[in-house]
């Protein structure tokens, strides 16, 4: 949980507990950014970039409730960097051994949590068609269960466009299922 | 087409595979070295934050190689010009300081009543030359006080001959006469 009254200490401009906000604040980040990238390390710095902007821009929200949705917002935008700029090396094919966890892991009675490799593999091989915005859509409302409105404020697109966007998304996914699975 | 039982095959395959993905959150390790990080890069920036400052900030672009050059090249361009424009300043001067005053003799016909000889001297040597002769302003002075008694002298005379019709007639026969004289020759 991300203490309201830290981040309201920081919004002042007193930072002597910033690193208790970074150690509350980056799991919920390394979430949203692992689940978009589908890459640890890369997650993690892109955790690192987060807290940096948070600590220079923390005293610009309105509210310490917005906190949670800024923090979404950010890891968001710098996602969608790092996707930009690696869209040449983002061709990723279609993995025979990520479809054979996927499947395995389906069809078990008790799924175990999957570890952050598994993880990895499976959201590459689920959303290797899809682009960064339904990617985006997909994670926050499919994995991350934001609502739509929370979607938009983080991601600044119109409830329409998330709709069609996740629509797409989600059908893609599924030709992929139906032909892997 | 696909069937109902397919479709829903499908969909729960979905929704069994989000569902594992959603129980399944990503573990961040390494929580404390991502923190040191970040402490770290946060006290990075804000040394480059105290060490600010403004001068160097403004004017910083002066210690680039090219800029620097190109402004030594346009200040050396400009000094040069500046001392030529002030080389032909200074020539031009002392061309005109050479110059003596000159008078046009047609200039000075009749003498106004505001006649004030001393304009025409030269206020560098404080005589005026003509005709090799110099002139002082007590001179000069002399000169206007006899014209300005000239001139009266001559109003008085017009005056009297005004006042007497006899003397008048008369100096009109004579000078009648002495326009005839003229005339023969």
């Amino acid at each position: 949980m991300i203490e309201l009254e830290l981040i309201e200490e920081c919004r002042k401009g007193d930072f002597r507990n910033f690193r208790k906000v970074v150690a509350s604040a980056s799991p919920f980040a390394f979430s949203v950014a692992f689940r978009i990238l589908g890459d640890e390390d890369v997650a993690k710095d892109i955790v690192q970039e987060t807290m940096v902007t948070i600590w220079e821009k923390i005293g610009n929200i309105k509210s310490n409730e917005a906190f949670k949705t800024w923090l979404y917002r950010v890891t968001y935008n710098k996602c969608c960097d790092y996707l930009r700029k690696k869209k040449v090396n983002a061709e990723v094919r279609a993995d025979e051994k990520g479809w054979k966890l996927i499947s395995d892991t389906v069809f078990l009675e008790h799924v175990p949590e999957l570890e952050n490799k598994e993880i990895a593999v499976m959201i590459k091989v689920l959303t290797e068609k899809l682009s960064p915005r339904q990617k985006a859509v997909f994670v926050m409302c499919d994995l991350e269960e934001l609502s739509h409105e929370e979607i938009s404020e983080i991601t600044g697109m119109s409830r329409r466009n998330i709709k069609a966007n996740l629509y797409f998304a989600r059908k893609r996914i599924g030709e992929l299922i139906e032909r892997y699975i | 087409m696909k069937d109902i039982s397919e479709m829903k095959s499908e969909l729960s395959k979905y929704e069994r595979i989000t569902d594992i993905l959603k129980k399944s959150r990503p573990v961040l390790t390494g929580n404390e070295t991502i923190e040191e990080n970040v402490m770290e890069r946060i006290r990075d920036k804000r040394k480059i934050n105290e060490n600010f400052n403004i001068p160097d900030h403004l004017f910083g672009w002066v210690y680039v190689g090219w800029v620097r050059r190109g402004l030594i090249a346009a200040s050396v361009l400009i000094i040069s010009f500046f001392a030529v424009q002030q080389s032909m300043i200074l020539k031009r001067i002392n061309n005109l300081e050479r110059q003596e005053v000159s008078t046009n003799p047609s200039f000075v016909k009749g003498v106004p009543d505001d006649f004030e000889p001393t304009l025409l001297i030269n206020t560098r040597s404080g005589k005026i030359s003509l005709k090799g002769d110099n002139l002082s302003a007590r001179q000069l002075k002399q000169f206007q006080e006899s014209i300005n008694d000239l001139q009266a002298r001559y109003s008085n005379l017009i005056k009297l001959i005004e006042d007497n019709p006899e003397l008048k007639n008369y100096i009109e026969n004579k000078l009648s006469e002495k326009d005839k004289k003229k005339f023969n020759l």
